[in-house]
């Protein structure tokens, strides 16, 4: 009787514990695909995109997620002849979630640097843009080293983070935020005095406050962007070259451009030091 | 691109407002699921189970919610089990309220008195049934109250759903924040729906609460 | 895909670690007195028994109760400067928290101080002590007493919340954790390593209030 109940105690117990974990289970579908041929099985590729950052990634009056990124990753399912699942995500966890396999993919407005390079596999350029420091219009800022005593907000780990702490002395008071909204309300409500940014920030400043108080002042870099996948996929990256290739020579890549940035192409690069566009 | 605040602001700020209580309710109900178990092991009388349980509680309730957020998250990953945001976002969730429930109905399940079950192993009612007709009843009751005050925790504790990416109600404040350039108004606003969500709760968990502790006079 | 763990990045960077965690402690110890002045005054307040008052400070505990600690904060970080108030993320940090530690705090406190009994208040008016003695003596020591355990892993409680202020750039452990992701890439190891020291404070916390306990709440009372 009472090993009879000890039994039984046992597997309730063992049940209840299990149960919400089998829930999960079954639910959960296999990870992010290793190849186009287990995408194109699932219909569906998942594609990481900012949603917070006009106009490359946001989300629209609607709250669907719309912009440069976007209409490229659209694009690129139609040639795939797949859906495309935009999932938003912050500049501070792209790389993890790529790498976690929660997406197949990143239009995330990720700059080409060496650093990321050596984590996930990158393809050739799709989009441009330059990497500026942005502050207010009375502020002397000629190099970077005149705003070495200013407030600087960047988003954390973002190529701006990047160019600020390399060229600042360590005691430079630099604050990283998680992501480019944070950094634009700091900057307007004062927080910092300095933020890292990038051409389109101004874009949407001067928009808002026609006669704003903000100006660029320096120019780190031109940043390109390349798609993101994890390292080694090669066929996923061959495949995703010969379509940039596709989409710049028929002129639609030309037009996401004007319709988002209003400006034509610029002139991509055919390498980047230490960045391969292919698998190694 | 860049708006102000209208209509369709507003219906951004009710769909957040709708993924806040999904994910919570969704979280509440698992977690439920998940705290009866934790309680039961952690009073079932077997060493080896409550060891368990009380590890699992101390591990919960040990490290801050945003830390659980990002483990389960990510961890999720790893395990080359990959699904939508939504449903990992849910787990974690339903880790952590299982956690904290199985601590309160812990308490509630050992506060009532031993000679309850004592009696009921005298007459020869087993576990099952003392379990279900005997003791949860009364526990049930003791712990609506912290229960209810948990939910609210809960609701708010959702938010951090944001910092990973998940558009709720508080991420949907940030974004509109970004682009309307209000943030003060748009935080205002984020508050107050918490607070209507919320506050009929805290209020619902206070009545309990003086309904049921004997009143102290003063 | 096998994930490889690799814990190198986090060995190699225990010095930021540990500074995250010092400066984790730091934060929340000095808001923990922040919020126990804030509740104490609350209830020497709420002892005078006015009604604005009463309403003001039962208006502020709902407030803060019932709206998320990631929404305060931002509100004080972001929207305080366009009345004119900036204030840095670690003093942000600290208000937010004392603030929010005090909403619950007033609420633990006021179960303690409804439990001491009349009785005892009549008798020390009978003993002749002075309305602020008694207040502190015979109502306030022995309501902490009561609700020691409760407002300490509320405290514990606050030490954990303060992870949140990483969103604002408060120097704390998370935000030590994610500026080492942002450089190393390894989310998982990285978050996992935080969760535990976050688990070891927590502990250590509990100890020394189990200490404090002892020391200055041993009955009868010294």
């Amino acid at each position: 009787m009472i090993s009879k109940c000890f039994h039984r105690r046992v597997i309730v117990c063992g049940l209840a514990l299990i149960a919400p974990l089998g829930l999960g289970a079954l639910s959960s579908q296999r990870a992010g695909a290793q190849t186009i041929a287990e995408i194109k099985q699932r219909g569906i590729v998942r594609i990481g995109v900012l949603s917070e950052l006009p106009p490359w990634g946001f989300l629209d009056g609607s709250g669907k997620p719309a912009g440069y990124d976007v209409d490229v990753g659209e694009l690129l399912a139609k040639k795939m002849g797949v859906k495309a699942e935009f999932v938003g995500m912050t500049v501070a966890a792209r790389i993890a979630q790529v790498m976690t396999g929660k997406v197949d993919m990143l239009l995330a407005t990720m700059g080409m640097y060496p650093e990321r390079a050596k984590v996930v596999q990158f393809t050739e350029p799709y989009a441009g843009m330059k990497i500026i420091l942005l502050a207010k219009k009375g502020q002397m800022i000629e190099r970077l080293e005149d705003a070495a005593a200013l407030r600087i907000g960047v988003v954390r780990g973002g190529a701006q983070d990047i160019a600020i702490t390399k060229g600042l002395p360590k005691s430079a008071d630099i604050r990283r935020f998680d992501d480019d909204s944070a950094v634009i309300q700091a900057l307007i409500t004062g927080q910092v005095q300095a933020i890292g940014a990038n051409t389109t920030y101004m874009m949407n400043l001067n928009k808002i406050f026609p006669n704003n108080e903000f100006e660029q002042k320096l120019v780190f870099n031109e940043q390109w962007m390349g798609i993101a996948t994890k390292p080694g996929q090669k066929d996923l990256n061959v495949w995703l070259n010969t379509l940039i290739d596709e989409i710049r020579a028929s002129g639609e890549l030309a037009a996401v451009n004007k319709k988002w940035i209003d400006q034509p192409l610029p002139e991509f690069p055919t390498k980047i030091e230490g960045v391969p566009f292919t698998v190694q | 691109m860049i708006t102000s605040l209208g209509p369709a602001q507003f219906h951004l700020l009710l769909v957040g407002t709708l993924w806040t209580l999904a994910l919570s309710t969704v979280g509440f109900l698992f977690g439920g699921l998940g705290g009866l178990a934790v309680a039961l092991c952690r009073t079932c009388g077997l060493m080896a189970l409550e060891r368990f349980a009380a590890a699992f509680i101390e591990i919960f309730r040990g490290t801050p919610l945003l830390l659980q957020l990002f483990i389960v998250y990510y961890g999720i990953g790893l395990l080359n089990i990959s699904m939508s945001p939504w449903i990992a976002v849910s787990i974690a969730f339903t880790f952590h309220a299982s956690a904290v429930l199985g601590e309160i109905w812990r308490g509630s399940i050992e506060s009532i008195p031993r000679g309850q079950t004592e009696a009921a192993k005298a007459l020869g009612i087993h576990y099952c049934f003392r379990m279900r007709y005997i003791i949860l009843p009364q526990a049930l009751k003791i712990s609506l109250p912290p229960t209810i005050g948990f939910l609210v925790q809960l609701i708010k504790g959702t938010s951090l759903a944001a910092i990973i990416g998940f558009t709720e109600l508080s991420r949907t404040g940030t974004l509109l924040s970004n682009i309307t350039y209000r943030p003060l108004l748009i935080y205002a606003i984020v508050g107050l729906i918490y607070f209507i969500i919320c506050w009929p709760l805290s209020r619902l968990g206070r009545a309990m609460e003086r309904r049921l502790s004997p009143v102290i006079s003063q | 895909m096998a994930y490889a763990f690799d814990f190198t990045a986090v060995v190699a960077h225990w010095r930021e670690l540990l500074k995250g965690c010092l400066l984790t402690l730091q934060l929340s110890l000095l808001a923990m007195p922040v919020t126990l002045a804030i509740a104490v005054a609350a209830m020497l307040v709420l002892q005078l028994r006015e009604t604005i008052s009463t309403w003001l400070i039962g208006t502020f505990v709902e407030i803060v109760r019932n709206t998320p600690f990631l929404v305060q904060i931002f509100f004080l970080y972001f929207g305080l400067p366009s009345i004119g108030v900036r204030l840095d993320p670690n003093v942000a940090a600290i208000i937010a928290l004392g603030l929010n530690g005090a909403a619950y705090t007033i609420e633990i406190l006021r179960a303690g101080v409804e439990a001491v009994s009349r009785g005892q208040i009549e008798a020390g008016l009978a003993l002749g002590l002075r309305p602020t003695q008694i207040f502190r003596y015979v109502v306030l020591k022995p309501a902490l007493r009561t609700v020691y355990p409760a407002m300490t892993s509320q405290f514990i409680f606050l030490m954990l919340t303060s992870s949140i202020a990483s969103s604002i750039t408060a120097a704390e452990l998370t935000h030590v954790g994610a500026e080492l992701e942002a450089v190393t890439f390894r989310s998982f190891e990285i978050y996992f390593t935080i969760a535990g020291l976050y688990l070891v404070m927590s502990f250590g916390l509990s100890k020394l209030f189990a200490l404090i306990r002892r020391i200055s709440f041993s009955y009868p009372a010294r």
